[in-house]
């Protein structure tokens, strides 16, 4: 009990965020009769101004208004005056838009679309924490700092002259008694002058440690293992994610060749337990996605280590096991070229052997497809779903319709998802989806230009 | 005497810097959120420009010779200028360097929340600096003359007015109607008040100084009440509690012009009393009267009486949630009234005796 009060205390006091090292959300929805590609472009400190850029698909879009407010609690029904997004004028389907987020928290942007076929309207959640404090750069700080100075030796200057020859009748030369009180309010200001930058520098630092607290810390997950089992602390207050309250992905490093995607189950003393499969010996990385009951999405980071092979019994359920076989049936449909920080389709085509288009593609886990992104160096982690980066509970908590499909739904075969790669580099896409009853995973490597 | 051109720069400036800072505060309780370049921003910056570029020029033509002002100036760094001069020029500086360090702790801590942060201090201390070489400019011809001068008379009381009107509205935090029946409110008020009306009141050589300055300040709030909600405005920050369609104007003024009026009545009578026995008279004096006054106004202002136009009491701020005090037009509870309002008594004493000492360096000033 005492861990698991000591986890939810680090859950609130280190806000950290969903996905690892990409921030900007990515999502595909329709507002009424329309179909939007939304990215919008976190601030890197709240309140800060996030960009919001939307594609129309159909081109009789023609106008559109955003509004942020929170995603719930009565602030999410007291919306402010909309601001008109900005229509390009070289792109007549592109609308941007800036967006004041004022508070750290769960947020929703509401889209607003006129066009030839009515009105719409679309919810896209979105997540407002600080990631970063700036440093001040040297130049800045050199003209900043000479400034004070000019400041602070002017103003006992100026003190000075007021004590020597302010009270002085016109033409009348200072005495040297004057001179003398000149000189000790020289000294009075001086000590008024340091005590007050003192102070300032107090009071600079005391902001600055404030600010720190509120910036995006990793959440460490503590990940203990027995044999075949998993086990994670208690997590509260969580709400599931397509039937799951944790979605785990363990990837073996660095060699990413195997992934398992888990979801453990909450056990009577609220800690999650995981069966885990047969796994060759070597380090994993644990990415563990949750999302809370205000809509908060976080990802935990753990690792593993297994020095001799593991093995166990098959994984069952939506639980799958990737034993790094290439596979046949998922074929990435790679664009000319993919660019750090431009919103791009990652579509995905599944192939019977023959190369016919796959007749047996089902839901998995009731969406058409997951896929997972990760940089090589294992700073970006992405979950991803056909409708993009938003966690479904939080699609739910803003009323957002979004693709979800009963077992046994049969689906076209292939799959897309909405995503912008934060930086350049090298990066490993896992993409899932789900055959005849069996789940298939493909991985593919793709390098991100800058 | 012929009135100097730079009096006119003085009140230009400290008139710019009160319009701009007053409609900031509207924009934030009605709009919401802000860029650098809102016309109340400008405004502001304006006041520190038109400083700056009359004060720099002063001194510049006095070094070079080319005014009269040589032989009633003073020296800075080789330069020569009016006192008043090179604390404008101070103060605009002040002001204008604070714009890229507070630029610089947007991006680095993000835009504001609070009012108050070290670039902001930087900015407050620069306008102070700005109003004190305004009154410093038309002060110093006003003691030079031989005799009275009725336009810079009045001219310093405006001012005076001016900054008080800005005193005030710096403890606007601790003034608002649910407060008033609160101790804070008073010993707030006990900073300001005796502070600037004993200050320029006793500069001034009219005999109802303080009294005026006090009606300055009132009539100005008072006029923004009338004048405010004319403007069309939205809010651009959610939640948006009060539905709004225009500029929200603060709330009614501090009837501080009662204890102004009993400064004004017993000043004469206290002239020749050391300044430590006319700072102990006069604090209790301050809170006494204001009190007296205040408290059953503020029931006024709670009542359905004071929500129209005359006296703006239904006007509330976006964010003003239905549940707090102000909405509900009920006082905040107090749990000390005694011990706050001592405080108050002892913190009038000191400020009296700030102002009185003020008065005294200040009418001495005639560079």
């Amino acid at each position: 009990m005492k861990r698991a009060l000591v986890v939810i205390a680090l859950l609130f006091a280190l806000p950290a965020r969903a996905h690892v090292g990409s921030y900007d959300v990515f999502f595909s929805g329709k507002a009424g009769a329309y179909n939007l590609d939304v990215t919008v472009r976190m601030p890197q400190v709240i309140p800060g101004v996030a960009e919001i850029e939307i594609r129309a698909r159909e081109p009789d879009v023609t106008a559109m208004t955003v509004v942020p407010l929170r995603l719930v609690g009565p602030g999410s029904q007291l919306p402010p005056t909309p601001d008109r997004a900005e229509r390009s004028a070289a792109d007549r389907q592109f609308f941007t838009a800036s967006l004041w987020l004022m508070e750290h928290g769960t947020m929703q942007v509401r889209i607003a679309v006129d066009g030839a076929r009515g009105q719409g309207e679309l919810a896209v959640p979105i997540t407002a924490v600080a990631q970063r404090t700036l440093g001040m750069n040297r130049p800045l700080a050199i003209l900043l700092l000479g400034l004070m100075l000019l400041l602070s030796l002017s103003i006992i200057s100026i003190a000075a002259a007021a004590v020597r020859e302010a009270g002085l009748d016109p033409g009348v030369e200072p005495s040297a008694r004057a001179r003398r009180n000149s000189r000790l309010a020289i000294g009075i200001a001086a000590a008024i002058v340091v005590g007050i930058l003192a102070l300032g520098q107090l009071w600079w630092a005391a902001e600055a440690r404030q600010y720190e607290r509120m910036v995006m810390k990793d959440w460490k997950l503590d990940i203990r293992r027995t044999e075949c089992s998993l086990e994670l602390p208690a997590i509260n207050r969580l709400l599931p994610d397509h039937g799951h309250d944790i979605h785990l992905f363990v990837v073996r490093t660095p060699s990413f060749d195997r992934l398992a995607h888990l979801h453990p189950k909450r056990t009577a003393s609220g800690s999650y337990a995981q069966p885990l499969p047969s796994l060759p010996a070597g380090r994993y990385t644990v990415f563990a996605d949750v999302v809370f009951e205000n809509g908060f999405p976080m990802t935990g980071i753990g690792e593993l280590e297994l020095t001799a092979d593991l093995v166990c019994a098959p994984l069952a359920g939506d639980d799958s096991l990737w034993d790094g076989t290439p596979s046949q049936a998922v074929r990435f449909e790679r664009p000319a070229q993919l660019r750090a920080g431009v919103a791009q389709s990652l579509s995905f085509s599944v192939v019977n052997p023959d190369g016919m288009p796959a007749t047996d593609v089902e839901p998995y886990m009731a969406m058409a497809g997951h896929a997972a992104v990760l940089r090589r160096d294992l700073s970006v982690f992405a979950h991803l779903h056909p409708n993009g980066s938003i966690a479904m509970p939080a699609l739910m908590l803003a009323k957002t319709p979004h693709e979800m499909y009963r077992d046994g739904h049969s689906l076209p075969p292939h799959v897309s998802f909405p995503y912008g790669f934060p930086n350049a580099g090298d990066y490993r896409v896992f993409v899932q989806i789900k055959r005849s009853g069996r789940i298939e995973t493909a991985a593919f490597d793709v390098s991100v230009a800058p | 005497m012929k009135t100097p051109w730079y009096v006119w720069t003085a009140l230009a400036s400290v008139s710019c810097i009160l319009i701009g800072g007053y409609w900031d505060i509207s924009w934030h309780m009605t709009v919401g959120r802000d860029s650098f370049w809102t016309p109340a921003h400008i405004a502001i910056q304006l006041g520190g420009i038109i400083a700056g570029t009359a004060g720099a020029y002063l001194i510049i033509a006095t070094t070079l010779g080319r005014t009269q002002l040589a032989d009633v100036s003073v020296r800075v760094w080789g330069f020569r200028g009016p006192l008043g001069a090179f604390v404008a020029v101070w103060g605009a500086a002040a002001m204008v360097i604070s714009a890229p360090f507070d630029n610089w702790w947007h991006d680095a801590y993000g835009l504001d929340v609070k009012i108050l942060s070290p670039p902001h201090a930087v900015l407050t201390l620069g306008i102070l600096m700005v109003a004190t070489g305004a009154v410093l400019q038309i002060l110093a011809p006003l003691n030079r003359a031989a005799r009275r001068t009725p336009l810079l008379e009045w001219l310093l009381l405006i001012v005076a007015g001016q900054v008080l009107v800005l005193g005030m509205v710096a403890i606007l935090e601790h003034t608002f109607r649910s407060n008033l029946h609160r101790a804070d409110a008073y010993r707030a008020m006990a900073f300001v008040g005796p502070l600037l009306l004993l200050q320029f009141g006793g500069v001034s050589h009219h005999r109802w100084a303080a009294t005026i300055i006090a009606g300055f300040y009132m009539t100005f709030m008072a006029a923004m009440i009338w004048l405010f909600p004319q403007f069309a405005a939205e809010p651009k920050l959610g939640p948006v509690y009060q539905p709004i369609t225009h500029f929200i104007p603060l709330q009614f003024p501090m009837l501080v012009i009662a204890p102004a009026f009993a400064f004004d009545l017993l000043r004469p009578k206290l002239a020749a009393w050391p300044r430590w026995r006319r700072a102990v008279v006069y604090g209790p004096v301050f809170v006494g009267v204001i009190l007296a006054v205040q408290w059953p106004f503020a029931d006024f202002l709670m009542s359905e009486h004071a929500r129209n136009w005359l006296f703006g009491a239904h006007y509330q701020p976006y964010m003003m949630h239905p549940e707090w005090y102000e909405s509900r037009y009920e006082f905040m509870p107090e749990l000390d009234l005694a011990g706050g309002l001592v405080q108050a008594v002892i913190a009038a004493c000191a400020t009296s005796y700030l102002g009185l000492l003020l008065a005294d360096a200040m009418r001495k000033a005639k560079r």
